[in-house]
């Protein structure tokens, strides 16, 4: 008898599935628009330059060795990371704020997940955004929550972040409930809201004693300037809150597979983060022991050496700007094409994705007929995008709003 | 336009969500680490950490790792994501290192294997498979094992226990209780972790045919074995022979769970590189339990990292690198055999008398020293020697240059210990007479120490007729008596047991005339012999030969004048095996017990008649007659002592019988009574 007789088939993960579909596809003009990772003009994958330049010397370092990693991950690693998302902010001059090294975004959310669900009462509320990064869910409910709700974001109607829903639904969501915000470069719908908004936000968090969370993906690769991109953070900050920020370097330094990224974690005191943090550590050591050094080796050199960071700043700018291209292209094309609909929110929206608005039927069409890839959500990966295939992509799409309502 | 800007100015300071957050206890290994770094003697150690280190003591990278590093640089590789199951060709190698081509697991496809944050992730993957598919099976760890065990599966959300293993009189595995405790102790069906090699902390293996055993038990019991094999080709040099057990479970039909790391074989540690295996009935049954793999990876992390995964894979898949691999992992498992040679023979060259097997019988990274926590508190105090109370070391931070040191250090806090001091003159003259009876009787003795009594028994090689038995309060003689002993088998305390010269002793504690010089004060230690030393030399230098010494403080009886004299006489640790002969012996049953005449009557007396003949009878009866008796052919001649007094025995009395009689050589009697009436 086999133990595990009775284990059923999973469905498979659907960016993974989408990605799996284009690479059998044999149609030379297709387009993959899924995966969330920067390509070149040239639709390949890009290593920063940086990146390259500072693996180089690593890899003839041979002072080096793959000796074990603190727990909490490499010092002066977290030490840059923090201050990277928090900048001046007088909570890490005050010693209330510092990081523990994650397996990047998804490793520091369920880092704060599985913390919070040990200090939290186990039926405390956790808002998520409709709609959000597909992994948020999971997470949380993993690390145990068991009551998720989502919190109104984007709205059909005006291709934007509905920001005065967002704000009633935390005021009608139980105090002290904890709220999943992504701090810019909104996944999937590429919509932020306001600084005005952002203090909207901020001002019913205070008042319902919600504790606030930051998952913070895409610093620097959203408008190419990363204290721009920390600006949401740097006020929740300022303002005094207890939050926490997931840090992912897989964008900003297309370190992707290195698994690098940062919680941060500020308190009130330095003592109760002291304490807070020998607990995540405990929480560390039960499901990995250490972080994997390869990547917190190459963020942690950029960051600390100044001509460096120069330089990264000048490596995320590119993409960013590429980027920035590519909405004004799509939009402009599509303009000209009288495509039906508005189309300002392309340009609109902010970083990797672009939440169309096309519909499911579309979207299945623009994949099983024309071999464009993109989530049945209506997601795009503007880094999909180049000036070989934005024509054949702009008329595919004007094709599907026209055939299919 | 998004700015930086205020959003709300001073938000009052309510209480902090986390006010109740305690401080978590800190990380064992990590606190012996910091206190070695605060550490400033130049000596120190540091054999806390599970790092492999070279015969410099420095983190090292094996060659053939520096050489898939620089082939990948020279690649031109991305930083794309890997799939959620890692890399393939990293994760087919890493089950083919583990598995070869046992019960054609990876021919049949009935392998999932995911990559894995290092051994401790495929742990944490297995973990919450078990918890999310075995139906609540509770997980039973061998006892002790290693530390992350307990929290890695409780936090999965599995129940844990634990079944016999170590066993800490040999420092060896606990077959039997091992073996009970798994056939009547685990329920049927659970899950039972194995360490497939160099299991940690211990270091100690089941040999080939006990895994078989145990593989049959396991079958019997319908467990579902769990392997975590953190140190393949590590242990013994052959990353064949470290994979027996699990390859041997697979052959005998077990679907066994696997966790492997490549921290230890490759030293890859910083860079977390590992793989999980469930081997599954079929390949239809794996590819189910892949895709719910996948399911608890994703909120996990999404994806391992790529770095280490290329390396190992560059190095198993090539077989230029692949052979490099088995000799610069046979270099790093050498290297740890040596030191524990050198180790083992560092302590027992002091003629440190513990049994030290158990340093090279035990393999791998770690030795289970055996060493109590007080005598681990004492090798930091005292030696600067740093590492967990467990008495746990690994063996990887010793080298050449310092494993005469840890010996040293190791030998100073086991060895044994003796130093007493007697401070009334009539007290030192009784011990004294002690030693001449005892000379009188044989040439060697034993001297035994225990916390409350010293014996002095008369060797048992030296008299095969006889044993002299003669013990001594501590209290009564001593005013200073501070030892060090060890627990044999079969002793509840520890103790010495020395052996030695009756002459010696006896020499060593005669005062000469005591009207004219009178012993006050008498110290004596267990030191080791002082010779001067080389010419050049002015420090005295050290044979290492065990001794006991003597310093007696004599005054002049006339003058007042006090002098110190110091005696050494060599002596023998009398090894451990041996002890269960110097255990007091329980009262014999006897016949008849009576008081004895005025011993000096006696022996003037029985002188007279032994000449007779070889032997004397002695008989008594229980109306209190004492008769010595011999003949010869010609005559008979007895002496006759009358209306003695009965002795009162403490507990059980023995009834006497209407008459006892015993027959003793002449010789005996003799040095019998002369003994005894000193």
């Amino acid at each position: 008898m086999s133990f595990f007789g009775n284990v059923q088939l999973a469905p498979p993960v659907a960016v993974f599935k989408l990605s799996a579909d284009f690479r059998a596809d044999e149609n030379p003009k297709k387009i993959n628009l899924g995966v969330g990772a920067y390509r070149d003009d040239d639709g390949k994958p890009w290593v920063l330059p940086v990146v390259s330049k500072v693996e180089k010397q690593i890899a003839l370092d041979s002072s080096l060795n793959h000796e074990y990693l603190p727990i909490k991950g490499l010092p002066e690693f977290c030490d840059a990371a923090t201050k990277l998302a928090l900048g001046e902010s007088k909570c890490v001059s005050e010693d209330r704020a510092a990081g523990v090294q994650t397996l990047s975004g998804t490793g520091a959310l369920r880092l704060a997940a599985d913390f919070l669900f040990q200090t939290f009462p186990a039926e405390t509320t956790v808002l998520y955004s409709n709609p959000t990064w597909g992994n948020h869910l999971d997470i949380f409910k993993r690390a145990g929550f068991k009551n998720l709700a989502p919190y109104s974001y984007w709205s059909g109607d005006i291709k934007a972040a509905d920001v005065s829903k967002f704000v009633s639904d935390l005021e009608a969501a139980p105090d002290r409930s904890i709220i999943l915000f992504h701090s810019c470069a909104h996944n999937p719908t590429g919509a932020d809201p306001s600084a005005e908004q952002w203090e909207q936000l901020a001002q019913v968090v205070r008042a319902k004693n919600h504790f606030p969370i930051f998952d913070t993906a895409y610093q620097g690769f959203a408008s190419g300037n990363p204290d721009k991109d920390a600006a949401a953070l740097r006020s929740f900050a300022d303002a005094g809150f207890e939050m926490m920020i997931c840090q992912s370097f897989a964008k900003n330094f297309g370190l992707y597979n290195e698994r690098c990224g940062n919680l941060v974690t500020i308190t009130q005191t330095a003592q109760i983060l002291d304490n807070v943090r020998s607990q995540q550590e405990l929480i560390v050591r039960a499901n990995y022991s250490n972080p994997p050094a390869h990547g917190a080796r190459i963020v942690s050199t950029v960051l600390n050496t100044p001509e460096l960071n120069a330089e990264w700043r000048q490596n995320i700018k590119e993409m960013s700007d590429r980027i920035d291209l590519m909405r004004n292209e799509l939009r402009s094309r599509l303009e000209k094409l009288g495509t039906p609909g508005q189309w300002n929110h392309v340009t609109d929206q902010i970083g990797m994705f672009s939440f169309t608005g096309l519909n499911p039927d579309q979207c299945n069409f623009l994949k099983n007929e024309r071999s464009c890839y993109l989530m049945s959500n209506g997601r795009i990966s503007m880094a999909g995008l180049n000036s070989k295939n934005i024509d054949y992509f702009a008329q595919c799409v004007d094709e599907a709003v026209r055939k299919i309502q | 336009m998004r700015r930086t800007q205020r959003i709300v100015q001073n938000i009052s300071r309510a209480s902090s969500i986390w006010s109740d957050v305690p401080m978590g206890p800190p990380d064992a290994i990590l606190g012996v680490s910091e206190a070695f770094k605060r550490c400033t003697d130049s000596n120190k150690m540091n054999l806390g950490v599970g790092a492999y280190r070279d015969d410099q003591g420095k983190p090292f990278v094996l060659p053939c790792v520096r050489e898939a590093e620089a082939q990948i640089q020279a690649e031109l590789v991305d930083h794309e994501y890997l799939g959620i199951t890692g890399l393939p060709a990293f994760t087919q190698a890493a089950a083919k290192l583990a598995f070869a081509d046992a019960g054609n697991v990876i021919a049949d496809g009935r392998n999932v294997t995911t990559q894995a944050i290092s051994g401790t992730g495929a742990l944490r993957i297995g973990s919450a498979y078990l918890n999310a598919f075995s139906g609540g099976r509770t997980v039973f760890l061998p006892r002790p094992s290693w530390g992350n065990h307990n929290p890695i599966f409780t936090h999965g959300g599995n129940k844990i226990d634990n079944f016999a293993y170590y066993d800490k009189n040999t420092c060896g595995f606990d077959a039997a209780g091992c073996y009970d405790e798994l056939r009547n102790k685990v329920p049927n069906g659970s899950v039972v972790v194995f360490h497939a090699c160099a299991h940690n902390p211990t270091g100690v293996d089941p040999l080939p045919e006990q895994w078989k055993e145990l593989s049959a038990i396991c079958k019997e019991k319908d467990f579902l074995v769990f392997f975590d094999m953190a140190y393949q080709g590590f242990a013994s040099g052959s990353v064949d022979q470290d994979a027996f057990a699990v390859r041997q479970f697979v052959d005998d039909g077990h679907n066994i769970l696997l966790s492997q790391s490549f921290s230890k074989n490759m030293g890859l540690y910083g860079q977390r590189t590992g793989a999980f295996t469930v081997v599954c009935k079929d390949s239809e049954e794996a590819a189910r339990v892949e895709s719910q793999i996948k399911i608890l990876i994703r909120p996990m992390y999404s994806n391992p990292p790529a770095h280490g995964a290329r390396i190992a894979s560059k190095i198993l898949n090539d077989p230029n690198l692949n052979a490099q691999f088995s000799g610069d992992v046979k270099g790093m498992a050498d290297r740890i055999i040596s030191m524990r040679t050198q180790l083992k023979a560092g302590i027992e060259s002091r003629g440190n008398p513990h049994n030290w097997d158990h340093i090279t019988n035990q393999i791998g990274m770690f030795c289970f020293t055996g060493l109590s926590p007080e005598q681990v508190a004492k090798l930091t105090a005292d030696h600067h020697v740093y590492l967990t109370k467990d008495g746990r070391i690994s063996v990887a931070g010793i080298s050449s240059k310092n494993v005469d040191y840890l010996a040293n250090a190791i030998h100073e806090v086991t060895k044994m210990k003796f130093r007493a001091k007697i401070e009334k003159t009539t007290k030192i003259i009784t011990f004294s007479q002690l030693a001449a009876v005892i000379a009188k009787l044989s040439n060697e003795t034993i001297l035994r120490l225990s916390k409350k009594k010293v014996y002095l028994i008369q060797s048992v090689s030296a008299s095969e007729e006889g044993v002299l038995w003669c013990d001594i309060e501590t209290k009564s003689l001593f005013t200073e008596y501070i030892y060090q002993g060890y627990v044999a088998p079969g002793f509840d305390e520890d103790e010495i047991i020395l052996e030695l010269s009756a002459a010696d002793l006896c020499r060593a504690l005669e005062f000469g005339n005591q009207e004219k010089v009178c012993p006050r004060d008498l110290k004596m230690k267990l030191s080791k012999e002082v010779v001067p030393g080389a010419k050049n030399q002015t420090k005295m230098a050290n044979t290492g030969n065990p001794v006991l010494a003597f310093q007696i403080q004599f005054e002049q009886v006339k003058t007042g004048r006090k002098m110190v004299v110091s005696r050494e006489i060599p002596i023998k640790v009398v090894s451990k095996k041996f002890w269960a002969d110097y255990k007091e012996p329980l009262m014999p049953k006897f016949n008849m017990s009576i008081f004895m005449p005025t011993l000096s009557k006696v022996r003037v007396m029985v002188d007279k008649i032994k000449c007779l003949s070889k032997t004397v009878i002695v008989r008594a009866n229980p109306e209190g007659t004492l008769q010595f008796r011999t003949k010869n052919a010609m005559q008979k001649i007895s002496v006759n002592f009358h209306n003695l007094e009965k002795p009162v025995w403490e507990g059980e009395a023995t009834p006497d019988e209407a008459e006892a009689s015993v027959r003793i050589p002449t010789r005996l009697s003799n040095d019998l009574i002369t003994a005894l009436s000193q």
